[in-house]
């Protein structure tokens, strides 16, 4: 035994005990998990072609996103098991982040509430291309981008950065960056930092040269990927394959399917995390507010949820009208009905995307009900709407619906951040009792869908 | 007014309300004005049709506000890859063509019709226009601007539309 029982013990006290936790609790999922789609693909693509006609290609053809995929075809062609291990790690990594960010008391309870607002995230959705490819393109870029903004939180805080820590920053957003979306997700908080630092911080620009460092990075890599002669030549397939149309689509209509191919996967369907993330916006507000107006704005989201997530088809049942607000799913993926050419003049058709702009904005506001007046309340709303934009970005590549839901990861993670701090909230003015069932609440779930992963992987 | 940290301005909320509603229906409007637009193009720079591409303009409908008019443009021997088919209104005095927002849609029986081994599904299209963005009396031809897979054609196809 290398540990005594003291160790041990000391171990599960630790405020970092839930993260081994979740290690575990992934390693055990990703055993079960097999190389299959991309994954095969790429790997007898690059035993054929070898190592330089490989990037080659994909740099000429297909993808800019070359870091990434020279990482990829390192675990790909040494073993599937390096991936399993790593990408455990990563999630756990992923928690151990989110909890530097966004865990202000650095409580071991917070870290857990963290690790289960994890365990709900829906992790069958990073193995839509290959789990080795999924992952490394949206789970890796989301952990290191949050890494690396670690950095501009220290630096925001006036906490010393060690000599090492610049090393991995700059790995970090230098392997986020090569993912366009986390790379235009990047850009934003570095510059909003920058001026926040520089205005109202009043600090001298030597101090904040490194998140300078960050923007030309990703800056960098955000040309690098425009003027990559792949992404051009991938996009013109794209389109032949899946979204032949594409060409015809105004700026307006691109705009309208981002907005609507997105909340669609919140409010039209029976989503977890977003459900319960807005019962719990729904509870501090009501804890915190009595004007009735404000009130209704935080349970917008939550009962939209309810009737055309959870009850649509109870609803259905009783109001078979409301059959209408949604299509038959593009790709496997759920979206509402469109407005075109058809039906434009039909106001009704306009009803879904208006919900979901009401349902982002009541998301929004809420955000600022609960904390006001504060830099949190600018954080939080910021990062849901940088995430929101990384999937509008989305309508402006024809893959908007062929890439399935890993592209939500960005959104649905920012939904999540917000929830961590929404229940680290509650936590501190609730009574313990009431406390108690909205815990066991979240246990349950995360316990459910932990289980759905097991049983579905 | 000074407010303390974490305090909510009602002012602001209020604002914030008026704003996403402001821009909501900026949004609606845009998206109306979009798909009842008509865009006046010239003729000169597209090629004339030479017989590569097949057409059929199944239905023209002159409703009581709109015209409606449904068919299909497909150029022989190529997959349909890129859809880029416009449906157009040319005066017959003037030659100015409206190229009208159109809609494409999918036929399934144009790949068993020239049964060629090409993919043409893809061939349909439909546009909706309002009956005031037309002069009245005026004669029109209906005629597909066919800019698929970087093509660049107009098509006439002795149809007319006359109101």
């Amino acid at each position: 035994m290398l540990f005594t029982k003291n160790k041990i013990k000391k171990i599960c006290k630790s405020s970092y005990f839930p993260f081994i936790v979740l290690i575990i609790a992934m390693l055990i999922i990703h055993v079960k998990t097999r190389a299959f789609n991309d994954d095969a693909f790429f790997i007898t693509q690059y035993n054929q072609k070898g190592f330089v006609q490989y990037f080659q290609e994909r740099y000429n053809i297909w993808t800019t996103r070359l870091i990434i995929e020279f990482i990829m075809m390192g675990i790909l062609t040494t073993s599937f098991m390096i991936w399993r291990i790593l990408d455990s790690l990563m999630i756990g990594l992923l928690a151990f982040v989110l909890s530097k960010m966004f865990n202000y008391e650095k409580s071991a309870i917070n870290n857990w509430l963290i690790v289960l607002f994890m365990l709900m995230y829906n992790w069958i959705d990073m193995s839509s291309a290959g789990w080795v490819a999924t992952t490394l393109n949206y789970n890796w870029p989301l952990t290191f981008g949050l890494l690396s903004l670690i950095a501009v939180k220290k630096i925001v805080e006036n906490k010393k950065i060690k000599w090492y820590e610049y090393i991995i920053y700059v790995l970090a957003g230098l392997y986020a960056s090569n993912e366009e979306q986390m790379c235009i997700i990047l850009i934003p908080i570095c510059i909003v930092s920058i001026i926040y630092l520089l205005y109202f911080k009043k600090k001298n620009i030597k101090d904040i040269c490194f998140i300078f460092i960050q923007v030309m990075i990703s800056s960098g890599l955000l040309i690098f990927m425009l003027t990559g002669p792949g992404n051009k030549l991938r996009k013109e397939y794209e389109i032949g394959a899946c979204f032949p149309n594409y060409l015809m689509q105004t700026f307006t209509d691109k705009i309208r399917l981002g907005i609507t191919a997105t909340m669609s996967k919140y409010i039209a369907t029976p989503n977890l995390v977003f459900g319960f993330i807005s019962f719990l916006i729904l509870i501090l507000v009501l804890k915190k507010h009595k004007n009735m107006l404000y009130r209704w704005i935080a349970s917008i989201p939550f009962l939209t949820v309810m009737i055309l997530g959870f009850g649509k088809d109870i609803i259905v049942n009783i109001f078979p009208g409301f059959a209408k607000l949604t299509n038959m799913p593009v790709n496997g993926m759920s979206d509402f009905v469109n407005i075109t050419v058809y039906n434009f003049y039909d106001l009704r058709y306009y009803i879904p995307l208006v919900l979901s702009c009401i349902t982002l904005g009541c998301i929004l506001i809420s955000i600022y009900l609960i904390w006001g007046n504060s830099l949190k309340s600018f954080i939080l709303i910021f990062i849901v709407i940088l995430g929101f934009a990384s999937r509008i970005a989305l309508a402006f590549s024809p893959t908007l619906y062929v890439s399935n839901y890993r592209t939500f990861i960005f959104f649905e993670y920012s939904i999540i951040i917000v929830g961590i701090c929404v229940l680290e909230n509650l936590n501190s003015i609730l009574e313990k009792s009431k406390m108690k069932i909205i815990l066991n609440i979240l246990i349950l779930l995360a316990f459910l869908n932990y289980v759905n992963l097991v049983l579905t992987i | 007014m000074n407010l303390k940290a974490n305090e909510v301005d009602k002012g602001l909320v209020n604002f914030c309300i008026f704003f996403i509603g402001v821009c909501i229906s900026i949004f609606c409007i845009l998206i109306f004005i979009d798909n009842q637009s008509v865009k006046s193009i010239s003729a000169t720079n597209l090629q004339v049709n030479n017989g590569s591409v097949q057409y059929y303009i199944d239905d023209v409908n002159i409703g009581k506000h709109t015209i409606n008019i449904n068919g299909w443009a497909v150029k022989q021997g190529e997959d349909l890859k890129n859809v880029k088919t416009y449906i157009g209104l040319k005066n017959v005095e003037n030659n100015q063509i409206l190229m009208l927002n159109t809609e494409m849609t999918k036929r399934d029986d144009l790949n068993s019709h020239f049964n060629d081994g090409h993919n043409y599904q893809n061939g349909g299209c439909f546009a909706k226009v309002l009956k005031y963005k037309l002069k009245q009396k005026e004669k029109y031809e209906v005629c597909i601007i066919y800019q698929s897979d970087e093509n660049n054609i107009l098509v006439d196809t002795d149809k007319f539309v006359e109101l």
